[in-house]
C-alpha cells in the first residue's frame, strides 16, 4: 500500500477497518468477521468493489488463507 | 332487425330438426333454441359474407357491425360496472405492485451498528479498574509462561480447546501493540512481550479514518478512539512474505484488533 498507485485506495481500506470496529460490539465472535453484515457495511463505501478488484486477493481470501494455515 | 326465430311467422314451414341443412358455425355456437327461449337469450348469427353460398332456410343474421357494436357495449358495461370499481378498490395495492421495490431492509445487526454504540457494552473480562494494557500484559505473560515450550501452532490448538483462551490471547497480543509472532511454528518467547513492531502512522491516515467515521457512522463517536497504524503484517501468506505492512486499528479501550 505504500506504492503511489495504492494511495487512492486508502480510504476504502480504512473504511474496511472502520466497519470491523463498528460491528465488534454487535457480532458474535465466532461468526465470520467478513460475513454478510460486514459486507453490508463495507459496501457503503463507493470504492469498495473497485478496491477489491484492484487488490486481486480480496480480504476474504486473505482471511481464509490465514485460517487454512493455522 | 335481423333476429330470427322469435319474430318468425308461424305460417312459414318449420324445418324438422333432423332435416335442417343449416349447419353454419353461428348456429353451432349459439344456444339451442329451446334453451334460449327458456333463458331469454337471443341467439345471434353473423351475416354471411357476400360470396358465401346461402340456402333457402338461412335465417336473417345480424351484421358484423352490429355484433361489434354489441360487443363493444358489453365490454364498456363490463369496464364500467365491474373493472372500474375493482380498479378503484384495489388502486392502492396496484400502485404498490407497480412501484419499484424499495431497497431491502438493513440486516438487524447492521442497523444496530449504524444506530449507535451499545449502551452497556464492555468486554466480559474487562475490569474497569484496570486498563486493557495492564490486563492484557498480565494475561499474556501468564499464558506465555505456561505455553512457552510448546510450538505456537500446537499451543493454539490447546488453547482453542480450553476455555477459548485462544481468542483471548489473540486480543491480548493485539492490545499490547506488538502483533502476533509469525504463525509458522515459532515458539512464543517471553522476551517478545513488549517488543513493538515497526509501526507507522501519519496524520493523513488518521484524518481519513475520522472523515469516514463521521460520514458513514455519524452515530458512532465511540469509534473515534481507534488509532489507525501501518504495522508488520503478522498473517502468513503472500502479504507477510512480501513484507507488506498491514493496516491496523487499535484502541486503548478495546481488546479487539482487526486487520
Amino acid at each position: 500500500m505504500s506504492h503511489e498507485d495504492a494511495k487512492q485506495w486508502i480510504p476504502a481500506l480504512v473504511h474496511h477497518e472502520l466497519c470491523h470496529g463498528a460491528l465488534v460490539p454487535f457480532l458474535d465472535r465466532q461468526k465470520d468477521p467478513h460475513g454478510e453484515e460486514f459486507q453490508a457495511l463495507n459496501n457503503l463505501h463507493p470504492d469498495t468493489k473497485s478496491f477489491d478488484a484492484w487488490n486481486g486477493q480480496s480480504w476474504r481470501d486473505c482471511f481464509e488463507n490465514y485460517h487454512q494455515r493455522i | 332487425m335481423q333476429y330470427h326465430h322469435q319474430n318468425r311467422s308461424n305460417s312459414s314451414p318449420q324445418p324438422h330438426p333432423t332435416n335442417r341443412r343449416d349447419t353454419s358455425l353461428s348456429d353451432l355456437t349459439a344456444p339451442s333454441r329451446p334453451a334460449a327461449r327458456a333463458s331469454g337469450i337471443k341467439p345471434v348469427r353473423i351475416a354471411p359474407s357476400a360470396g358465401s353460398p346461402t340456402t333457402p332456410n338461412d335465417e336473417p343474421a345480424i351484421s358484423l357491425l352490429t355484433l361489434v357494436k354489441r360487443t363493444s357495449t358489453s365490454i364498456r358495461n363490463f369496464l364500467v360496472t365491474t373493472a372500474l370499481p375493482l380498479a378503484k378498490r384495489y388502486w392502492g395495492q396496484l400502485q404498490d405492485l407497480l412501484q419499484p421495490k424499495p431497497k431491502e431492509d438493513l440486516h438487524p445487526t447492521v442497523a444496530r451498528a449504524l444506530a449507535g454504540p451499545p449502551d452497556d457494552w464492555r468486554h466480559p473480562d474487562h475490569d474497569p479498574k484496570r486498563s486493557w494494557g495492564e490486563y492484557a500484559k498480565e494475561q499474556a505473560m501468564r499464558l506465555v509462561r505456561e505455553l512457552e515450550p510448546t510450538p505456537l501452532r500446537e499451543a493454539r490448538k490447546i488453547m482453542a480447546k480450553e476455555q477459548g483462551i485462544f481468542k483471548k490471547l489473540s486480543a491480548l497480543f493485539s492490545q499490547l501493540h506488538f502483533g502476533l509472532p509469525r504463525l509458522d511454528g515459532e515458539h512464543i518467547k517471553p522476551e517478545a512481550i513488549g517488543a513493538l513492531p515497526y509501526e507507522y502512522t501519519d496524520p493523513f491516515l488518521q484524518e481519513t479514518y475520522h472523515d469516514l467515521r463521521r460520514k458513514y457512522f455519524p452515530n458512532r463517536p465511540d469509534l473515534d478512539d481507534y488509532k489507525v497504524v501501518w504495522r508488520d503484517n503478522p498473517m502468513p501468506g503472500p502479504r507477510a512474505q512480501a513484507g507488506c505492512k498491514g493496516l491496523w486499528a487499535t484502541s486503548s479501550t478495546r481488546p479487539e484488533r482487526f486487520t
